[in-house]
């Protein structure tokens, strides 16, 4: 049908008179509720998979590992104990690693004061 | 004009941000609720399934490729889902006589039709529609209500351009047919 018999089909005008039913007021909230109930049930799926994901990594490389050590054997490790002499550089070090951190802290906890939110 | 088209919709979605589908329900869910009203005739089935066509939509954005129009689409979802509805239903269609349709001519039923007042007229269609097979019902409904091109209609339903022609001649033949017999029985 072309568009000037379009025009003059008798059906167009009964069917412009059919009453349309309107849509709800609350439509669009409604499905929008359940459109993001859904994203965010999407969003958590997803992140299980990734967790699981990471897991099953883990888990592969830990085999490998265990599979490695039993097929070549344990590896041959040589312990040492550090000398005395060098005490006083690793007790400076750890002094200044606990002095950094407490001034992380207090630096973190001064800068909630003055920031609430 | 809009300020912002389908498209942009539809990236924003899919960048991660649902809230850019209510751009796309208020575009098109008067229009889809309407067809859809049309077809099942219940005002709570109609809104179920007008948010069924919503959120199949929604769901199916990230695969939607763009090689027809959004609106195309969604009634291609409108469609199947409000047809299989009816399916579900088993109400009984009715079947018209062949010979009766190849008499009836492709214009307004004249007599007591003619006469009758508007709503009475518009009544005895909503009747008519009724008693057609859901794929004819939705395709009359594409066409005159939603004033769908042929293209359009032949996409959203999966029908070749041709078929869409065919099946809409023979309908408006079957609703012709349908609006006499009508006449006739209000005659008696």
């Amino acid at each position: 049908m072309n568009k000037q018999e379009k025009e003059t089909d008798w059906l167009k005008p009964l069917f412009r008179r059919l009453p349309a039913e309107e849509l709800p007021a609350s439509f669009r909230e409604a499905l929008m509720g359940k459109i993001l109930r859904e994203t965010a049930k999407r969003k958590k799926t997803n992140e299980r998979f990734e967790l699981l994901a990471v897991l099953l990594a883990s888990l592969g490389m830990m085999g490998l590992a265990i599979g490695a050590i039993l097929w070549a054997g344990p590896p041959r490790m040589v312990w040492r104990t550090p000398e005395w002499v060098s005490l006083p550089f690793y007790s400076y070090i750890g002094v200044l690693l606990l002095l950094l951190l407490g001034g992380d802290h207090w630096l973190r906890r001064a800068y909630r004061k003055r920031h609430p939110d | 004009m809009e300020l912002y088209s389908d498209i942009d919709h539809i990236r924003r979605i899919q960048a991660g941000d649902p809230a850019g589908f209510t751009g796309l329900i208020d575009r098109y869910g008067a229009g889809v609720h309407a067809f859809i009203f049309r077809m099942v005739r219940n005002r709570e089935d109609a809104e179920e399934l007008t948010q069924d066509v919503f959120l199949k939509a929604f769901r199916g954005l990230n695969g939607f490729r763009g090689e027809s129009g959004f609106s195309t689409w969604l009634y291609r979802i409108a469609y199947h889902t409000a047809v299989s509805e009816m399916r579900k239903r088993k109400q009984e269609f009715l079947a018209i006589d062949e010979t009766l349709l190849a008499l009836a001519p492709d214009e307004k039923p004249g007599g007591a039709f003619a006469l009758v007042d508007e709503a009475e007229q518009l009544l005895r269609l909503d009747r008519a529609l009724a008693q057609l097979p859901p794929e004819d019902q939705a395709l009359i409904l594409f066409f005159y209500m939603e004033e769908k091109k042929v293209e359009e209609i032949a996409s959203a339903t999966g029908l070749s351009l041709s078929n869409v022609k065919t099946r809409l001649h023979r309908i408006r033949k079957k609703l012709y047919v349908l609006l006499t017999e009508m006449e006739k029985k209000d005659n008696e």
